[in-house]
């Protein structure tokens, strides 16, 4: 459309702050007008978010198709985030370079293990991604988050931030942490791709009548 | 303006002299005797025929309005001894009901009944019902106590031992919640002493001072009393810990060791195994359904110890979040930290409630799925809410005899988390129709209304709800799909083609 009939594009997704600001940039400066909106009262709901979320870890996993949208609102969130993908096309490129200035982390995913492990080996708060990393969040304690879970966060601009700082604060004391501690005090096993397939006792053993 | 509620208010918890009697008829040899007349007294206690599978003999005294008139107690003597002869019991309890006790004060019952107690020579105890204040729970405590104190006796101590104290029949899923308590006691090498009243004879209550420790299944409700009376006159502890969920099972194991230290290593090692078996089986299931279900609003209806476990487990283990509390019996004092802290979180309490209030309270704040007995199963329909798992008393038609669905330890998490697992799956593959019914509640003007309702207290009260429900079924066909208003001529229409309507 460009080349043929020179309809300029906006080359960022607008997903995150900084990248939702660039497109308003970006659109004020090829078409000449000026975007008006009242942003400051979802400015000040989103930092309030980010006062509570501060410094917690996400692991954003591939298979969502939304990893990077997904990841810039965590990041305008305050969230330290590591994002497995196995797709990154072009036109996120400035979206990559707002999570990796920010302290994010980007990883182009070989295989599913590989998050696995990062998430085996590393604590994080919240996991976001496909259901083989439900056993996983439940042994590490971390709140687990599906992609039906957060397909209302998947948003432009400040909606999907919102919608996500609602969903994870409400979720920081999350009632799955317990599952770590007992885990850790009586060595539980979480699930056969994780662990040794293994059960335990005859299965009649608590037919134990008076 | 609607019908229900304007004259009549169904209860969702019978009264005490039903407890008595389900307490009599979990005894062995034990035959309850009814001072009262025969009929809808006798209804309550034959629900035990349908919910506990089981015939019983509950004899009344087949009260007459002579007897009645003359203050007379001579049926109530002839049926004590009938029983005595027919049936060679090893007890008899004498209860009363609302009818005989405007006639017979709980001195003058004991008086007729020493008259009897001379011509036979096994015990026969009364127990007043005080039908009218107290409700089931509370009946069933009050048997408790009297039994307890009049058949205790000082005993050896039996080390390691144990009394269970509050099984009864016509309490939802009992069995099953006996038998995982009997099942961790015995796994960690604690024996069972007595287990009262189910299943129990007049020895297993004599006997009940010779255990270490008493345990009470359901304390919030039922067996404090005796427990207190077991404690300051044998000096047997007691303990009220419920093991609800992981969390208080583990809480409830760990509380044994302070009474039996040197059980402490075989307690250890069962937690971890518990953990890892019934743990292990509920990790399985929890990481998709208990993240996919986290939050889900929930009601749960049943007696204080029911209310307070289930809230426990299902919150905190299963992550449901409680939305409504139905109390059926009088709120317990043990309790109103629980329930100061429920209300605080914005969590609806009811106290004792109707089914009509069950039914608005449903209809204002709908859940997710509905715990509770028979009555809120049908209050969920009226309210239109479809899931529904079944664990409170009146026990009814639903099946309680299912030994392996235990709400209690870790298995009773996994149990339950499966049953409501099940419920999503319906929830989700559902084929109910959610556009308007054809026939919803009727609108009534006020005097259309009125005029109902003079009608209706004229009819006699075993067939009114008959009579009500004909007359609706007949306005709601005339009105169909006019979505107006009841007039004082349909009602006058209606009331005349229900009188022309012969009996099926």
């Amino acid at each position: 459309m460009y080349e043929t009939f020179a309809i300029p594009y906006v080359n960022i997704l607008p997903y995150g702050e900084d990248p939702f600001k660039q497109t308003i940039c970006e659109i004020e400066e090829n078409f000449h007008v000026k975007v008006r909106s009242k942003l400051n009262p979802w400015r000040n709901k989103i930092k309030r978010y980010k006062e509570k979320l501060e410094g917690k870890r996400v692991l954003i996993a591939a298979s969502l198709g939304r990893e990077i949208n997904i990841a810039c609102s965590c990041i305008s969130l305050g969230l330290e985030t590591t994002v497995y993908t196995c797709f990154l096309p072009e036109i996120a490129s400035g979206n990559v370079r707002y999570v990796v200035e920010n302290g994010g982390e980007i990883n182009m995913e070989k295989s599913v293990y590989e998050t696995l492990r990062k998430g085996l080996e590393e604590d994080f708060d919240f996991i976001i991604g496909d259901w083989i990393f439900a056993p996983l969040a439940l042994k590490k304690g971390a709140w687990f988050l599906s992609r039906i879970s957060i397909a209302t966060c998947d948003n432009p601009g400040y909606l999907g931030i919102l919608r996500l700082g609602e969903i994870l604060t409400r979720r920081i004391n999350n009632p799955a942490k317990k599952w770590r501690r007992l885990a850790e005090k009586y060595n539980l096993f979480f699930d056969r791709i994780l662990e040794n397939d293994s059960w335990e006792g005859d299965g009649v053993e608590w037919r134990v009548l008076s | 303006m609607g019908l229900n509620g304007e004259f009549y208010r169904e209860t969702t918890i019978t009264t005490s002299y039903h407890g008595i009697c389900n307490v009599a008829l979990s005894m062995k040899n034990t035959i309850p005797i009814l001072h009262g007349p025969s009929g809808c007294f006798n209804y309550e206690i034959a629900s035990l025929v349908i919910s506990e599978k089981q015939g019983h003999h509950a004899f009344t005294s087949n009260l007459l309005v002579t007897d009645l008139a003359y203050s007379s107690f001579d049926n109530l003597q002839k049926a004590i001894i009938d029983a005595y002869k027919n049936f060679k019991p090893e007890l008899i309890i004498v209860t009363t009901t609302n009818v005989t006790e405007l006639i017979a004060s709980q001195q003058i019952l004991e008086s007729v009944v020493e008259k009897t107690r001379k011509q036979i020579t096994i015990p026969v105890i009364v127990i007043y019902g005080n039908t009218l204040n107290n409700n089931i729970y509370q009946g069933i405590d009050n048997a408790l106590t009297v039994l307890i104190e009049s058949f205790a006796e000082k005993q050896l101590l039996l080390d390691n031992s144990v009394n269970i104290i509050g099984p009864v029949k016509g309490i939802y899923n009992w069995r099953a919640d006996l038998l995982e308590t009997i099942r961790l006691l015995k796994n960690i090498g604690i024996k069972i002493n007595s287990i009262v009243p189910a299943g129990a004879s007049t020895r297993d209550f004599e006997k009940l001072p010779a255990a270490q420790l008493n345990i009470l299944m359901y304390p919030y409700d039922f067996g404090l009393i005796a427990a207190n009376y077991l404690e300051k006159e044998y000096g047997t502890p007691y303990i009220y810990t419920i093991p609800y969920g992981v969390e208080n099972t583990i809480n409830f194991l760990e509380g044994l060791k302070e009474y039996f230290p040197n059980l402490s290593k075989n307690i250890d090692k069962f937690i971890e195994r518990e953990l890892r078996f019934w743990g292990g089986n509920l990790i399985d299931d929890l990481d998709i359904s208990g993240y996919t279900l986290a939050g889900s609003p929930i009601a749960i209806f049943g007696m204080n110890t029911l209310v307070y476990g289930l809230t426990k487990t299902l919150e905190e283990d299963i992550w449901l979040s409680s939305k409504i509390l139905g109390i059926k019996n009088k709120k317990s004092p043990l309790l109103n930290k629980f329930y100061r802290k429920m209300e605080k979180n914005g969590v609806k309490i009811l106290f004792e409630p109707s089914k009509e209030e069950v039914t608005q309270v449903l209809r204002e704040s709908p859940p997710y799925i509905v715990f509770g007995s028979f009555i809120e199963f049908l209050a969920a329909q009226e309210a239109k809410i479809h899931n529904f798992i079944p664990v409170s008393e009146p026990v009814r038609y639903f099946s309680s005899r299912y030994l392996d669905a235990p709400f209690r330890g870790i298995r009773g998490t996994s149990y339950l988390l499966h049953k409501v697992w099940e419920e999503t799956i319906k929830y989700v593959y559902s084929y109910t129709e959610t556009g308007e019914t054809a026939f919803e509640e009727l609108e009534f003007e006020e005097k259309a209304l009125k005029h109902l309702i003079e009608i209706l207290n004229k009819v006699p009260t075993f067939v009114r709800s008959k009579v009500k429900f004909t007359i609706e079924t007949l306005l709601k066909r005339k009105i169909g799909s006019e979505r107006r208003k009841v007039c004082l001529a349909d009602v006058k229409w209606a009331v005349k083609e229900a009188m022309k309507l012969k009996p099926k």
